[in-house]
């Protein structure tokens, strides 16, 4: 997808997040922060030339895509290099800016309660609400930060 | 995790779900997934197919076999989980068209899941442990 598609869905993804409230709707708040900050992470990995901007879509596995046929239907496509849809599933074929390296790290950080807190039932303790919310805001900031200075919003 | 748990978290999931409109589409889909996921263990689990060791994040992440025997026990609710799975490249990390018409969907599927869910019963099958295949361990 575009760099602009992709903060299109940060701003829709982020404006849920906030509404959200994050102790009760945990799981929700969360999931919009990681959708949000993978999203934003594409925009700053296209924008760095990481990875490319390419039309189709992402799914849930790795290499696997959605691409629009002329006559206007869907189907699955392998190939590599475009959207990503976690950084820790992910091989990168550029070289990676370190100013994005500490986004993915935050991303990761992020992601580390995902399956403990919204799948397996751990404890959401008020600290890992705090964590969750510095690592979101950290992803947001450089990926942002960065987008804006390669100039690559269209 | 027991059925019980995961009933609490699809529960919590639909709360949290009213205070969004199919507006807000990638997440409704979302919630749908997460909460979906969670019946379709609840009902793995209560149908014996399942040990709460054993859950499943994905349909599309099933071992063959297994998705197999869920869609032969129940295909409204594989399906109806699967859908939205697909609905998440399209809308949610995706831009096409028809993200509020796939939100209303996904939450039509949400209840077929959860239906499903609240009518298991035990089948009687072999333990799960027996029929679980793993090459690591």
């Amino acid at each position: 997808m575009d760099i602009t598609s992709h903060m299109q869905k940060v701003a829709r993804m982020d404006a849920v997040h906030r509404r959200l409230d994050r102790e009760a709707d945990f799981e929700l708040w969360y999931w919009m922060a990681l959708d949000a900050g993978n999203q934003a992470m594409n925009a700053a990995l296209h924008a760095a030339g990481v990875t490319a901007e390419e039309p189709e879509l992402a799914s849930q596995v790795n290499d696997i895509y959605m691409r629009r046929t002329e006559a206007g239907e869907w189907e699955r496509v392998v190939k590599r290099g475009a959207d990503i849809i976690h950084p820790q599933m992910s091989e990168f074929d550029n070289p990676m800016p370190e100013k994005l390296q500490e986004a993915i790290d935050a991303l990761h950080a992020l992601e580390s309660y995902r399956d403990p807190c919204i799948r397996l039932g751990k404890e959401v303790t008020p600290e890992i609400v705090d964590s969750c919310a510095e690592a979101y805001g950290k992803v947001l900031a450089i990926t942002r930060d960065f987008v804006a200075s390669e100039g690559s919003v269209s | 995790m027991t059925p019980e748990r995961h009933r609490d978290f699809a529960e919590r999931i639909t709360r949290s779900m009213e205070k969004l409109t199919t507006t807000d589409y990638e997440a409704v889909i979302e919630g749908c997934m997460l909460a979906g996921t969670h019946w379709f263990n609840v009902a793995l689990h209560e149908m014996g197919m399942s040990a709460p060791d054993q859950d499943v994040m994905h349909v599309e992440y099933m071992v063959v076999h297994e998705r197999r025997k869920a869609w032969l026990v129940s295909p409204a609710m594989v399906e109806a989980l699967e859908r939205i799975e697909d609905m998440r490249a399209l809308h949610v990390r995706g831009n096409a068209d028809g993200g509020e018409r796939a939100a209303a969907a996904a939450l039509l599927c949400l209840e077929v899941i959860r239906e499903a869910a609240t009518d298991a019963k035990p089948l009687g099958l072999t333990s799960p442990h027996r029929g679980h295949v793993s090459l690591s361990t």
